[in-house]
């Protein structure tokens, strides 16, 4: 048997102090008696003791001795004969992800798991160490491999749960490297299995799974969110999902509120494995916060999905620079845009101003002229350019050109129809590379540029007079989704809800996958320490003293009666 | 510790106590005086007691000349001799009344010389003889208070006994030395080397015609058998020792077994008519003095 303090056998020096102690203790006092005669009559009553009275110093001492030798080997801490007294270096890993934190009786997943990350710690001998991380994406190392327990406490008393689903690969591959490749199963992944995303088998079959948390049924708002409209500026739409996943139906209802004022109430009933969806239209311009609410359902362990709150920006206004001469179309255009504001800036105005009054502008559209490289920054439209410049090179005039394909996809040409589009002419470019062409003319572009994350500019190679396109529906559709797009945040928001796959609370851990150590105690697998060693110290010590007090007091009760 | 210094002994404390003590005794023993202890020796008292032929030596002062007169013969007129009372104090010096606080032969000696002090003031002959004490001379039979202050210096001196010879051979050792008849006090613990040891010396004494009365003092530890424990007894006689347990059990057996004891003495002693004060140590020795001659048993 191996000894995790084996410097503890040195207490049994403290047998010969005992055994002195009890050879002086057990010694006789002397007492004079002026006469014996009554002794002697009591002679036989005083002989006639049975076994035990006489053997109960030696049995007194023979308890004292055996305490004292229990004392040293909970002291020395042993280990079972399977288990090794080499150094272990644990890479602990704890999901931090929102299903964890479903009650479990009186507490919730997340304190059982942070329990047994806590008692694993207790049991590390003093030459193990461990490091802690947290599963989320990317990985948070909470504390690196060490020795001291204060230290590896602290770091679990800082992890805290998150609120979105989390992905637990990059932590377990990361603690796989920590934990090397020869020791594998000294990664432990404390978890309820609630992954969206499961880690690949091979993985998971090397390393060791404490699992907590019962599959429990529940139903929680999976998706909560709001965008606006991204053809009508003003509109809004709001979605909500709920969905049920437990083995009995529930009944309830679903609450919306718009800056905390009910606008809905809808009764729900959901089968096992039903979803429910709902989508609201409305029209506001203004900043508001929605949040959605269930209410009335039967006993739910999830609390973190009954609610969402999802906020919608107010519609943001764009500053639009016309560099151009006074034209009737674009002016018209822009006037019928929802917060726009526009300004028209001549061409001796653009040098004239400064660069912070030009880098506010949201978008610029020349007309008949063109930008200078120092501008090209910022989104353009260049409407019949004339010149070469950062976005190509002139190359010819083409006369009636016809429009043969155009893109039909992307954000700048969404519902942009050109088919019917006539043009006199057109300045056909050599487009510079990485530029796009939207329009074309088989195989000649019309159209082109840049309209995407990183650079936003787009030339119309023609004057608007010497075509139908500002008389067409095309025209304005296309310079409203290029405002449009340039409405940066104005994407779909989503509410902080767990998920999908954490409402549904299943654990996507099936027998036969990892090393996995079910149950509370999470301490009974060939690794883990004995039992006794999960009791603190000063117990051992308390139930002794108990015993040997409890011991002895019998021990003199029987002495001193009959 | 014994103590030997009479100043210790007989502090002037307990001497003054004495003193009034034997003041008062002359009202308790009022017409118990010294002419009314008659004997059968005769002697020059007022009462007659026979006549016997004169003889050559005799005192012709008590010629009756009358009866010389009416039977012409010379007779003697003899008279009852009053005599002294011998007061023989036995005093118990054996090894086991080395014991207590106060110590037993202490105690036993300062009742010694308060009975001596009332005996000496009653003009009675005291004799002090140290039961066990070989070699060790008892004090001769003296009369008057003159001899009270050499008294105390012999009690003082008197020392305790190694010897374990048992009480009824002592007991019949002093009665083989024919003592005068009278009353016999005999001080001591009354521990015998077996329980009937004390009883047959009692027997002696009263086979001897003597007048008894036995002051047993006791020690208030001995009639307990102690506190809960484990203990070696070792005997302050014999030296003997022996292991004891001792519990609930055994302590109330040992409080049976004193208390049977102190009956059998006292019922024997009241069979045969016996005076017996059972004395506690921690009564002083003066009250326990004027217990006995309230109680009026044995001083007269």
């Amino acid at each position: 048997m191996n000894f995790m303090w084996p410097s503890a056998w040195f207490a049994l020096w403290l047998a010969i102090p005992l055994i002195l102690f009890y050879l002086i203790r057990s010694r006789l006092r002397t007492k004079a008696a002026t006469t014996l005669l009554f002794w002697n009559q009591l002679s036989p009553k005083v002989h006639n003791s049975p076994l035990w009275r006489r053997l109960r110093k030696w049995l007194s001492l023979l308890l004292q001795i055996l305490f004292l030798l229990l004392l040293i080997l909970a002291l020395s801490r042993p280990l079972p004969w399977w288990q090794s007294s080499e150094k272990q270096s644990l890479v602990l890993v704890l999901d931090p992800s929102p299903s964890m934190a479903a009650r479990e009786g009186n507490t919730t997943r997340w304190e059982n798991a942070r329990k047994l990350v806590d008692r694993r710690i207790t049991q590390m001998r003093f030459f193990d160490e461990a490091a802690l991380i947290l599963a989320t994406d990317p990985p948070q190392v909470l504390s690196g491999l060490t020795s001291r327990k204060s230290l590896l406490r602290d770091a679990l008393e800082s992890a805290e749960l998150t609120i979105a689903d989390q992905d637990v690969r990059p932590a377990l591959e990361l603690a796989s490297d920590l934990a090397g490749e020869e020791h594998p199963d000294q990664v432990v992944l404390f978890t309820d299995g609630v992954w969206d995303s499961k880690p690949d088998k091979t993985l998971l079959e090397s390393i060791r799974i404490h699992q907590v948390g019962d599959a429990v049924g529940n139903t929680g708002i999976t998706i909560f969110a709001i965008r606006r409209s991204l053809v009508s500026s003003g509109d809004y739409h709001l979605i909500a999902e709920v969905e049920h996943s437990g083995d009995r139906p529930v009944s309830g209802s679903l609450e919306l509120f718009q800056d905390d004022r009910l606008i809905d109430a809808i009764p729900l009933g959901l089968k096992p494995g039903e979803v429910w969806k709902r989508q609201w239209e409305a029209r506001s311009q203004q900043k508001s916060r929605f949040t959605v609410r269930l209410e009335g359902f039967e006993t739910d362990d999830f609390l973190l999905d009954n609610q969402a709150e999802v906020e919608m920006n107010p519609l943001k206004t764009v500053r639009i620079d016309l560099v151009s001469e006074a034209t009737g179309f674009l002016e018209a255009v822009l006037n019928s845009l929802n917060q726009v504001e526009w300004r028209r800036i001549d061409r001796t105005g653009i040098s004239a101003e400064s660069t912070n009054t030009n880098a506010n502008a949201g978008l610029r559209i020349y007309y008949n002229s063109a930008p200078t490289d120092e501008y090209k920054d910022i989104p353009s439209l260049l409407i019949h350019p004339q010149t070469n410049g950062f976005w190509g090179v002139f190359q010819e005039t083409i006369d009636k050109p016809i429009v043969s394909d155009w893109k039909r996809e992307g954000d700048s040409m969404r519902f942009v129809d050109f088919s019917s589009i006539r043009l006199n002419k057109f300045s056909l470019y050599d487009p510079a590379p990485g530029n796009e062409v939207f329009v074309e003319s088989f195989g000649r572009p019309i159209i082109f540029g840049r309209w995407d994350e990183s650079r936003k500019w787009m030339v119309l190679p023609f004057d608007l007079t010497e075509s139908d396109l500002v008389l067409r529906t095309a025209f304005p559709i296309l310079i409203g989704n290029l405002v449009q797009s340039l409405r940066q945040g104005e994407e779909m928001m989503k509410a902080d809800l767990p998920g999908k796959s954490e409402s549904k609370l299943g654990s996507v851990l099936g027998t036969g996958i990892g090393q996995i150590d079910i149950g509370e105690t999470g301490n009974t697998g060939p690794q883990g320490l004995g039992w006794w060693t999960v009791i603190p110290l000063w117990w051992w010590f308390l139930i002794l003293g108990i015993v040997w007090i409890l011991s002895e007091w019998f021990l003199f009760t029987r002495r001193i009666t009959e | 510790m014994i103590s030997t210094d009479a100043d210790e002994l007989f502090d002037s404390k307990l001497l003054k106590r004495l003193e009034s003590l034997s003041l008062a005794t002359r009202h308790l023993v009022k017409g118990k005086q010294r002419s009314e202890r008659r004997s059968h020796q005769r002697g020059s008292s007022i009462e007659f007691a026979e006549y016997r032929p004169f003889v050559t030596g005799d005192d012709w002062r008590y010629i009756d000349w009358n009866a010389f007169a009416r039977w012409r013969q010379l007779v003697l007129k003899l008279f009852i001799e009053e005599e002294d009372l011998y007061v023989h104090l036995l005093l118990d010096s054996s090894a086991s009344m080395d014991f207590g606080h106060p110590v037993k032969f202490d105690y036993s000696r300062q009742i010694a010389a308060g009975l001596a002090f009332l005996a000496l003031a009653n003009l009675d002959r005291v004799a002090v003889i140290p039961m066990g004490s070989e070699g060790w001379l008892e004090w001769q039979p003296a009369r008057g208070r003159h001899r009270f202050l050499p008294l105390l210096r012999y009690l003082a001196r008197c020392p305790i006994s190694q010897s374990t010879v048992s009480m009824k051979k002592l007991m019949s050792s002093w009665c083989a030395s024919k003592p005068k008849r009278g009353l016999t006090i005999w001080i001591s613990d009354l521990w015998g080397s077996d329980l009937k040891d004390a009883l047959q010396a009692l027997d002696r004494l009263r086979y001897s015609k003597q007048e008894i009365a036995v002051i047993q003092i006791m020690d208030p530890t001995e009639s307990e058998a102690g506190e809960v424990g484990e203990y070696e007894l070792s005997d302050c006689e014999t030296n003997e020792r022996r292991k004891v347990i001792v519990d609930a059990a055994l302590i109330r057996e040992y409080r049976r077994r004193h208390s049977s004891y102190q009956e059998e003495i006292q019922r024997y002693c009241h069979r045969y008519q016996i005076s017996l004060i059972q004395a506690d140590t921690r009564v002083s020795v003066p009250d326990l003095l004027m217990k006995s001659l309230m109680k009026g048993g044995f001083v007269r």
